[in-house]
Formats: C-alpha cells, sequence, structure tokens
C-alpha cells in the first residue's frame, strides 16, 4: 500500500462529530476532546488515588505567574492514571472535524499539546491534546 | 489505556484537514516585474519581494499564543484561516514600536509556510529593475546579516531587502 493510500485512510470523515470540553485560564479558551477524558474530578479528591499530577502550565507556558481560580482535574488514563489540573471549566459542545484548524505551522514546536483552534462566537479556542500533554517535555 | 485509534485521533483529524485544505491550494503565478514592499521597522526601512507578499491587513484581533517564542506575536483568524503573526523585531534585533494607526501585518507565503509579519508601517509598493537590488553591504552585522537578500534605495534612503524564506525558516520547526 503506497503512503498517499495509508494517509488517506487514516484521515476521519469532515463530518466526524467531536465532543469538546472547553475551559478557561489565563485569559485564554482552551478545550479538550471529551474521549480523551475518563473522568473530571475536583482536585482535592486526588489525594487519596495512585495517580501522576500536571498542571497545565507544567508544559502550556503563559510567560507570568499563573493562578488557577476554579481548578478541575482532568482524568485521562494512558499506561498508568494521570490528572491534569486545568481552570474554570466552562461548557461542553459539539464541532465537526471541517470546523477545526491546524495550529499554523511556524507557531509552536512540533507536537506541542496545542494541537488546533477553532473559532467560535468570533472568539479563538485552543484544542490541547491530553496525550500530547502528557508526553510533550518543555524545554 | 487508549487504543491506537484513540490515541493517533489527533493526528488523523490533522490528516483529515489537510486533505480538505490541499483541494483549496493557491496556485502561483510568476510576474515578470520585481516588485518591492517597502516597510518600516522601528525607524528603518526594509523590504519584501513583492512575488512574496499576498496581502497587507490592518493588525485586529491578533491573538497571543501560550507556549509560542517570543518572536510569535499570536494567531488571527483571517477569512476563516487562522494565519500565524511574527514579530521580528527582536529577531532582527530592532527596538519594538508601540502599535499605531500606521501598523500593519503583511501577509507572506513562500515554500508551503504562510503568515503574517507585524510592521510598524506600509511606506510603498515599488516597480524596480531587477539589478536595482544589489548585493546587502559586508557592513551589515548581527542578526540582519543572516536575513538580508540584498539592499536598494527610496527616497535617498537606503532599504535592506528581507529574505522571507530565511525568516520562516528561522521559525519552521521541520
Amino acid at each position: 500500500m503506497s503512503s498517499e493510500i495509508t494517509k488517506f485512510c487514516d484521515c476521519l470523515s469532515p463530518d466526524t462529530e467531536l465532543k469538546i470540553l472547553l475551559f478557561r485560564q489565563m485569559g485564554y479558551k482552551f478545550a479538550v476532546e471529551m474521549s480523551q477524558v475518563t473522568n473530571m474530578v475536583l482536585p482535592e479528591s486526588l489525594t487519596d488515588r495512585e495517580v501522576n499530577i500536571f498542571y497545565l502550565h507544567d508544559k502550556v507556558s503563559f510567560k507570568k505567574d499563573v493562578t488557577y481560580q476554579e481548578p478541575f482535574a482532568l482524568i485521562v488514563r494512558d499506561e498508568t492514571d494521570n490528572a491534569i489540573i486545568v481552570d474554570s471549566p466552562q461548557e461542553v459542545f459539539t464541532t465537526e472535524v471541517r470546523f477545526i484548524h491546524p495550529m499554523p505551522l511556524i507557531t509552536l514546536p512540533p507536537r506541542h499539546p496545542i494541537w488546533g483552534a477553532i473559532v467560535k462566537k468570533e472568539e479563538l479556542i485552543f484544542l490541547i491534546d491530553c496525550y500530547r500533554f502528557l508526553e510533550y517535555e518543555k524545554n | 489505556m487508549p487504543s491506537p485509534a484513540e490515541r493517533d485521533k489527533t493526528d488523523r483529524i490533522l490528516n483529515t484537514i489537510n486533505e480538505l485544505r490541499a483541494d483549496s491550494m493557491e496556485i502561483e503565478i510568476e510576474e515578470e516585474k520585481i516588485k518591492l514592499v517597502v516597510f518600516t521597522l522601528s525607524d528603518k526601512l526594509f523590504a519584501f519581494y513583492g512575488d512574496m507578499v499576498k496581502e497587507i491587513f490592518y493588525p485586529q484581533n491578533v491573538t497571543s499564543v501560550p507556549g509560542a517564542s517570543d518572536f510569535i506575536a499570536g494567531i488571527m483568524n483571517i477569512r476563516g484561516d487562522i494565519e500565524s503573526v511574527l514579530n521580528i523585531h527582536k529577531l532582527l534585533g530592532i527596538e519594538e514600536s508601540k502599535q499605531t494607526d500606521e501598523t500593519r501585518i503583511i501577509m507572506a507565503a513562500t515554500n508551503n509556510i504562510r503568515s503574517g509579519i507585524l510592521v510598524d508601517s506600509v511606506q510603498d509598493v515599488l516597480d524596480v529593475p531587477e539589478e536595482s537590488v544589489t548585493d546587502p553591504v559586508l557592513t551589515i552585522t548581527g542578526p540582519l546579516k543572516d536575513f538580508s537578500a540584498g539592499q536598494t534605495f527610496y527616497k535617498d534612503k537606503t532599504v535592506i531587502v528581507l529574505d522571507i524564506g530565511k525568516l520562516f525558516n528561522k521559525f519552521s520547526h521541520e
């Protein structure tokens, strides 16, 4: 099979629906795809659990002191259980693959957790891939 | 634990988007004349070759990107496309200016990379003979030397012609 055909087969349909969780942090709007998240809990409930805890700002730089107003933890099951603590959940909405914009080529390092953007009500929402987040090593 | 298909879902979505975008790629047509877009960074004059300049915009709604380098001013939504905007002042060792009514974004494209570049003003778009752009003078030093493609004159002042390809390569992570 040629690589071109392989690439084509790797595509999802542009009509594929994605459920997106929107949250707000440090003046930005972020979102994750819900299929990557197995649960959402309050950070306080993580203390007794065997889970690797990360904060969003561990791997996404804000270049200023980071505060969390209303933190909550996204549980992401990989080889181990992981919690990514993010801020201020807003809403869950559905979009289609066709409405997602890849991040412009030169904007971020390769395999950066921010992989795309959605425009909603004329505002940009940055999409975060939880698996990339766990793998990503910030310089 | 996620299945390989689930883990690679982002890559598959990006493949889909890239397939869709490839269908609407622009076809570039070579122009016979040499155009130069003359602009300022701080009080210095620079130019880009016009065949790489696609549009010039007023800067509006540039959203900074968390995790991006200081040379990335942000991204902006241009008629439904998300484009990056570079801030090349620091890269060229030039003092940053405050945004004014004259500030513009020059949208440029070369080698399959497309981006806006923040400039302090656009002065002119010139049609010039090819030979009016000469090799950059040897006295150009520092970061400017790495990105200059030549020099010319505009209203008796020296204009450094910047190589957009070299600028983009500096930012390209691939």
